[in-house]
């Protein structure tokens, strides 16, 4: 096979550009391309995009020994492997065995997983090299990937803006090249905005559609774990490897993997996507926050009009009570958060504070707590706990979930009409670093189109628009029943088709990347 | 209860939040106290948009439901699997006494 | 208050049992429950799975047999079966909690209703229940190693536990021994908890409160825990009453709390109040979707419920079997359901198995201090012994001999074992000729014991008897030996 068109910074021909399938059938036909050779591209794009702060841990050595594995098992004539050699990147609240798992919380530096995540362990399986463990918004909360405890992230289109969060990492690492393919967890949105503001495809699967099995829980009826990529292609290859029924997750579907065949069937049937126009042409912001602006209104209208161009019907739907569904999942994430985060308190394992004289048990539990939470996280933690008591939580908590109920209505009456809904992922392309920071109002406000696919199952894909010079990146999110990926990844694929390549960022814009 | 009775939003003054701090064991700076009031003041009528929607006739949802056709799996069986080697719990634990977990006394029984 | 004329005080009790089920694996994860021997769980913290530990990433799988069992407690005490149960997180810090909330049921428990049916001085009672619900157990703390450490064990935390939750409807500290009493035996015929209270497979907590007689309302309540034996719930209710009595009538208030009891001190005390243990914030498990309880799983648990513990006592009492050995068969239901099941050759009867099971087996058991329930297994093993007794064929010698080898001393249990204990020692000498040897050798040795018998001191028979057997190395069938010498001595000379 010959070496790709020499682009990037990577001296000799590298492979940092290619999709996983192109990977994939180069490292298996052997030299000149080999796992090892494609993982050593990876890392050293790693190494040289090092500022844009993507990674929190990497293990170069450990990358290399799985990529030699990988060879030795394509080499000695065993099976295909769907994903041999892929460089991906693990986001750091997905477990590995032996490796670091902190989900960027100074509560859980230092800890290691003494076990794998079922979704790392299928990448494995399938002959992926994990490169490292990217960054993102401590545990999860958050929309920036700048409440880490390892420092922010910046966005590979201009550093002083933020990758969103909170899988900014995972989205920097496929935007540079430095993986093909990522493992993030969406929560609300936080595999889809980042993929969105970095100019990546984040996909968020279906409820139940993959394994939540050595994931750092955050909110657990909300999340899932996604992908990101730079194809809709690579992207339905990645689920295809970690989704199906897992012994080891109640909520995960006794359902076979996601099987890619199903996306050229879709493909072939006439496509419908609804668009819920007087939703967008009122919304009003979150909190009083900012809408949607007019440059990601006119880019999610021109990729409409791609969409149509392709052969898409589109149709007006309504989706009522749209407004009410961040209000809805914060009740909801906060609520799940406070317990799902009760176990860290200092006494078995994760941060524990120096023991003050008097200190009674609950005293020292909450020193070791406040010391290895983030102001945000204390926050929520504590909005959660308020939501939960006793008092208020018929009012808020049980109030959210009937709303959630209603939501769930809503969105699978506007499902009637339509194959898909149409929405943009983020109101704004990325926002300047520490802009929002203290006003956490603002931030919740980004999640306003993405929130809906977490509390009603729905799987959700995002996928960059078209992207003009001197534009920064902005996604239109497409929006399913549950368990109807391959319907998105065809109407994915059909936009992709009609937007045409993007541009790439440039290593010059890396080089001056600050932290 | 009518589910769509609603009281007035909830005042979150500092002692409040000194009471959520017991809940949910954490110990806020005292000069933080008050900014944190005001910020989850700000979030309570932020999501007072919940109040707006009729939910009348609407059960909880604690999960999203799965499609026809797509099931939970099975309860598990009971058959005892692998357990974690003693050294995983040693390279965890912060502090093992012949194989106890010692943590700080807890005040009477 | 008036102190003068004296008041009449009724007693208001309700139970809440924790009942641990005998699974293999714990409620949410596949570690093993332990065993409680130390050899095998090889001691503290060491058979422990991620979730044991609250580990990041761990997530619940409930266990389809402690479902089951919960389902049969709840036929067995005559509950009704929730068709959609829900798990709940009851949330409070503590060491031995090592997910920071205890995963229980809070709205929707698997059973509601039903009632503890008792025995009192023969008059049939029963105690109406609230519920039962499914909830895991947490770890052990030893509290007294470290006079500034708290050491924990986690082995525990994750064990299924059901909650079985009465009415304040009991009104007698002697009613309570006898439902807890009644509810143990039940649970331990059908099968979902072994009844070992020494071991805490069934620790009982007492709610009391005393109020006027023949005035209806509650007053406030105190929660005794963990009494874990007859006794000390007797006494605990006994004591906390009587405590409450004189709270009111010196014009106190009895506050609402939980209170241990100190058997020593002979009186409760209360229980440190946990302040940050008011608001539990109970919410629903997202980890844990809910369970449906289809109604031809409850069919068909009800067709293979075990049988009751006051059903085995009828037939064992219609089989002619003393109640004092009952008592002890109850203890053993394999044993007890073994015995019934068991296809005796005639002429022996369940009466006579069951003389020598409780017997000279047992006996040895206990002296040995096994575990009674160990002679469950043995069973097919031990008929042909209880046979060859009853047949003669083995006399009380041989039988103790055989015993001795075949399950006495600390060596493992095994059929094998007994049947080789009995090949060794062999049966009785059915030869009528080498019986009547022995006879005339012992009439020539003892003249002056058979002179005295035949001159009516007929005690010396006994004596006579043992010398023979001894001669015949036991393998004699006493009733006949001591016939054989009687005829021969009331021979005349």
């Amino acid at each position: 096979m010959s070496a790709p068109s020499q682009r990037g910074i990577a001296a000799s021909p590298s492979a940092y550009r290619w999709g996983a399938g192109q990977l994939v059938a180069a490292v298996t036909t052997g030299a000149p391309w080999t796992a090892e050779r494609v993982t050593r591209d990876a890392l050293a794009q790693a190494a040289a995009l090092e500022p844009l702060g993507a990674y929190v841990s990497r293990d170069p050595a450990r990358s290399l020994a799985i990529a030699a594995e990988v060879d030795a098992a394509l080499q000695g004539g065993g099976p295909p492997l769907a994903l041999a050699g892929v460089p991906v990147s693990i986001k750091d609240n997905i477990a590995e065995a032996g490796q670091p798992l902190s989900a960027c919380s100074r509560m859980l530096a230092g800890y290691r997983s003494p076990f794998d995540a079922t979704v790392t362990a299928r990448l494995r399986d399938a002959g992926a090299v994990p490169v490292g463990r990217t960054n993102m918004d401590e545990f999860g909360m958050g929309s920036s990937t700048e409440t880490g405890v390892f420092g922010p992230a910046s966005n590979p289109w201009d550093p002083t803006r933020v990758a969103g969060g909170s899988s900014g990492g995972a989205a920097i690492s496929v935007a540079t090249g430095s993986a093909a393919l990522a493992l993030g967890t969406d929560t609300g949105g936080s595999v889809r905005l980042p993929a969105a503001l970095c100019g990546v495809v984040g996909l968020k699967p279906s409820y139940g559609r993959v394994s939540r099995h050595g994931v750092v829980a955050y909110a657990s009826s909300l999340e899932q774990v996604g992908l990101l990529a730079r194809s809709v292609e690579d992207v339905a290859l990645g689920l295809s490897v970690i989704s199906g029924r897992c012994a080891m997750d109640a909520t995960c579907a006794d359902a076979p993997p996601f099987a890619v065949e199903e996306i050229a069937k879709r493909d072939a049937a006439p496509l419908r996507v609804g668009v819920p126009r007087q939703v967008l042409d009122a919304l009003r912001g979150f909190g009083g926050h900012q809408g949607l602006t007019d440059d990601v209104r006119q880019r999610f209208e021109a990729g409409l009009i791609a969409l149509q161009t392709a052969g898409v019907d589109l149709c007006e739907i309504a989706l009522p009570d749209l407004e009410a569904a961040v209000p809805t999942y914060y009740v909801i994430a906060t609520a799940e958060a406070s317990t799902n985060l009760a176990r860290y308190d200092g006494l078995r394992y994760g941060h524990r504070a120096a023991r003050a004289p008097g200190d009674d048990l609950h005293a020292f539990a909450a020193r070791s707590r406040s010391e290895g939470f983030g102001a945000e996280v204390k926050q929520r933690i504590l909005l959660g706990n308020f939501v939960l008591s006793a008092g208020q939580q018929d009012a808020y908590y049980m109030r959210a979930c009937r709303v959630r109920a209603r939501l769930h209505r809503t969105f699978m009456a506007a499902l009637a009409h339509c194959d898909a809904v149409a929405l943009p992922t983020a109101p704004t392309t990325a926002w300047p670093r520490g802009a929002h920071l203290d006003d956490p109002l603002l931030l919740y406000a980004m999640d306003i189109f993405t929130v809906l696919a977490n509390l009603t199952g729905a799987p959700a894909l995002s996928i960059p628009l078209a992207q003009a010079p001197g534009q920064l990146p902005a996604g239109l999110q497409l929006l399913g029943a549950p368990f109807a990926e391959a319907t998105l990844c065809a109407l994915g694929q059909r936009l992709e088709a009609q937007r045409g390549p993007l541009p790439s960022p440039t290593t010059t814009e890396f080089g001056a990347a600050k932290r | 209860m009518n589910p769509n009775a609603r009281a007035a939003t909830p005042v979150l003054d500092t002692d409040a939040v000194r009471h959520l701090e017991q809940l949910a064991v954490l110990a806020v700076e005292p000069a933080e106290r008050a900014v944190i009031a005001d910020r989850l003041q700000a979030m309570l009528e932020a999501v007072d948009a919940l109040f707006a929607v009729d939910v009348e006739g609407y059960a909880p949802m604690w999960h999203p439901p799965l499609p026809e056709g797509v099931a939970l799996p099975a309860l598990r069986p009971d058959e005892p699997g692998p357990t974690l080697p003693v050294a995983a719990v040693e390279a965890l634990a912060h502090d093992l006494r012949d194989g106890f977990l010692a943590v700080p006394k807890v005040l009477g029984p | 208050m008036s102190t003068g004329a004296e008041t009449a005080w009724q007693v208001v009790i309700g139970l809440e049992v924790h009942v641990q089920l005998q699974t293999r694996s714990k409620l949410f994860c596949a570690a093993p429950t332990p065993t409680g021997d130390p050899a095998l769980d090889g001691g503290p913290n060491a058979q422990l799975a991620p979730l044991c530990l609250g580990l990041p990433g761990a997530l619940p799988r409930l266990n389809a047999e402690a479902v089951r069992l919960a389902v049969r407690a709840g036929l067995a005490l005559d509950c009704e079966i929730a068709e959609v149960t829900q798990f709940a997180r009851k949330c409070y810090l503590y060491p031995d909690l090592p997910k920071g909330y205890q995963t229980s049921q809070a709205e929707a428990p698997i059973c509601r209703g039903g009632a503890i049916t008792f025995e009192r001085d023969g008059q049939r009672a029963s105690l109406p229940l609230e519920r039962i619900h499914l909830e895991e157990d947490a770890g052990r703390s030893v509290h007294d190693a470290d006079p500034d450490t708290t050491l924990v064990d986690l082995s525990r935390a994750g064990v299924p536990l059901i909650e079985i939750v009465s009415y304040p409807a009991l009104h007698d500290a002697g009613d309570a021994v006898a439902a807890f009493s009644a509810l143990r035996l039940e649970l331990m015929h059908r099968g979902i908890c072994d009844g070992a209270l020494e071991q805490g497979s069934m620790r009982c907590d007492a709610n009391v409160s005393v109020r006027p007689a023949g005035t209806t309302a509650l007053r406030s309540r105190c929660e005794i825990k963990n009494l874990n034996s007859m006794r000390s719930l007797r006494d605990a209710i006994t004591a906390e009453a009587r405590r409450q009595v004189e709270v009111y009538e010196s014009g106190g208030k009895v506050a609402q709390e939980t209170r241990l009891w100190d058997a020593q001190a002979g009186k409760t005390r209360p229980m440190r109040d946990k302040e940050h243990a008011a608001d539990y914030r109970y919410a629903p498990d997202p980890d844990l979707p809910l369970v449906r309880v289809e109604a031809a799983y409850v069919a068909e648990q009800r067709a293979a419920l075990a049988e009751s513990a006051s059903s085995v006592r009828q037939r064992f009492g219609a089989a002619g079997v003393d109640p004092d050995s009952i008592n002890v068969l109850l203890e053993v239901p394999a044993l007890s359901q073994a015995l019934l099941a068991a296809d005796l050759p005639a002429p022996l009867d369940l009466e006579r198995l069951v003389g020598f099971l409780v017997g000279p087996l047992l006996g040895q058991l206990r002296r040995d201090e096994r575990d009674l329930r160990a002679v469950a297994g043995m069973l097919p093993s031990l008929t042909p012994i209880a046979a060859a007794w009853r047949r003669g064929s083995l006399s009380n010698q041989l039988l103790a001999e055989v015993l001795r080898r075949g399950v006495g001393g600390a060596d493992a249990l095994s059929g094998e074992r007994v049947q080789r204990a009995l090949a060794e020692v062999g049966t009785v000498d059915k030869d009528p000729a080498a019986l009547a040897s022995v006879v005339g050798s012992i009439l020539a040795e003892f003249p002056t014991e058979v002179a005295q018998y035949r001159a009516g001191k007929v005690q010396v028979l006994g004596f006579l008897v043992g010398q023979a057997m001894r001669r015949l190395g036991g393998r004699a069938d006493a009733r006949e030996l001591s016939s054989a010498l009687r005829q021969a001595l009331d021979r005349s000379p």
